[in-house]
């Protein structure tokens, strides 16, 4: 579970919410809905630890986060709004590179599934610049799988997918929530996900 | 013992695959290597048709020209070495993995050195042979360039990491570098013009450089990294 304490967030002069105040629970996906501005990014890059608040604390495991940071960031998987999988290595180099980096246990059969569960198996020797950026999106959601973290903290994950993926990433999703893990995301498509809450940035916004 | 053993060799397999990448990527863009290649070979022609016929006047010209020229190769990829992976946000990801930015700050030496200085350490002798410099001074120059441009590949990374925020005033990062390349190429070149009881003395400076460079560099790096994550 992560508590956040009386966070703020300020992006240049533009104070963009104060004392914010949730709890986000395993089990279930957290929602952050907001116009845009309203710092569903900045949220995330704060509960990531990729941004410091203005003020607040964040909790998790009863302590705060920034006194024990190298373990938190051992349970985090980041999906950024941005792709980080390297344009002229294929989509296999991508994801192996990837497996090497987090030390995943994942076999390369599994691989070969992956990609096949959100039709990429044909595209596995492809280099990532030739792929379209719903391909790319979905290359870049198998970090989900091949980091195999407790929690997944999403930047518009559907951003340029199809609905057959959307559904597909939805149920990933539910599958993590099952088994107890933690969601956080960001999102502005509509997603079938079977357990889930909302923080609405919109109701903190600070003027 | 074994678990330990298998513990790090995972971990090193970990940090080998950023460098194993980035090389992979670059020689995949070969015509970046390529290019600055070129451009050594061109600035030395330069030099050469600016100096003019007399070979006596060239030949205690030369080998400083080549340092400040290495220095210059040097300034050309100081844009192109962190960007890519703050930019994607690699450098986000890496947070997540466990390794410090100080071991990722020692991969990317290593990676830079072998993508940017090897090709002209090994061009140099070629070059030197062709303009006539004589055999021991090629020697020297070949110790000095091996010593010293990992210095600058630090240097060079230090600038980078400084810059990465900024996009606009690229100029910048070989202003931050070039001073500090100064007492490098002081004793390189001293290193070379002078006889050999004075070689070893400057070489071992040199050495010294090399090591503290290594030493704090990562360290710098690392802590440019973090600054430019955070904004």
């Amino acid at each position: 579970m992560i508590l956040a304490s009386n966070i703020s967030c300020k992006r240049g002069n533009n104070l963009i919410f104060e004392n914010l105040n949730f709890k986000i629970e395993d089990g279930v996906a957290t929602i952050i809905s907001g116009k845009n501005g309203s710092g569903k990014t900045s949220l995330l890059r704060i509960l990531a630890n990729l941004l410091k608040p203005k003020k607040g604390d964040i909790i998790w495991k009863g302590k705060s986060i920034y006194k024990n940071i190298d373990e938190y960031h051992k349970e985090l998987t980041y999906i950024a709004d941005i792709n980080c999988s390297k344009e002229n290595l294929s989509v296999y180099e991508n994801m192996k590179f990837w497996k090497n980096l987090y030390k995943s246990s994942i076999s390369n059969d599994l691989f070969l599934k992956l990609l096949s569960n959100i039709d990429l198996d044909n595209y596995i020797n492809e280099r990532v610049k030739n792929l379209s950026s719903g391909q790319k999106r979905k290359l870049e959601l198998t970090r989900l799988i091949i980091e195999e973290r407790h929690t997944w903290i999403l930047d518009e994950p559907f951003l340029g997918l199809d609905q057959h993926s959307v559904s597909i990433i939805g149920q990933t999703i539910s599958d993590h929530l099952k088994q107890k893990g933690t969601v956080i995301l960001s999102s502005h498509i509509p997603v079938n996900i079977t357990n889930k809450t909302y923080i609405d940035l919109d109701l903190h916004e600070s003027n | 013992m074994s678990q330990i053993n298998k513990n790090l060799f995972i971990f090193f397999k970990s940090i080998l695959s950023i460098s194993f990448r980035d090389i992979k990527i670059q020689f995949r863009n070969m015509s970046y290597i390529y290019s600055i290649m070129i451009f050594f070979i061109m600035i030395i022609l330069i030099f050469i048709f600016a100096i003019g016929p007399d070979e006596e006047q060239l030949k205690v010209y030369l080998i400083p020209i080549l340092w400040s020229i290495l220095i210059l190769c040097s300034c050309i990829s100081i844009n192109n070495l962190l960007k890519d992976d703050y930019l994607d946000g690699n450098f986000g990801i890496y947070q997540f993995t466990g390794i410090s930015f100080e071991l990722i700050a020692i991969s990317k030496i290593f990676t830079s050195w072998i993508l940017y200085q090897l090709p002209i350490l090994i061009l140099m002798p070629f070059i030197a042979f062709i303009i006539e410099i004589n055999e021991t001074k090629i020697f020297h120059l070949i110790i000095t360039i091996a010593i010293g441009s990992p210095i600058l590949t630090v240097f060079t990374l230090i600038s980078s990491a400084m810059m990465l925020t900024n996009s606009k005033n690229l100029i910048l990062g070989s202003i931050i570098m070039i001073p500090l390349c100064i007492p490098v190429i002081i004793f390189s070149i001293g290193a070379i013009t002078n006889d050999q009881e004075l070689f070893t003395a400057q070489i071992n400076i040199l050495l010294s450089i090399f090591f503290a460079s290594l030493a704090i560099g990562p360290w710098v790096i690392s802590g440019c990294i973090k600054i430019a994550l955070k904004n």
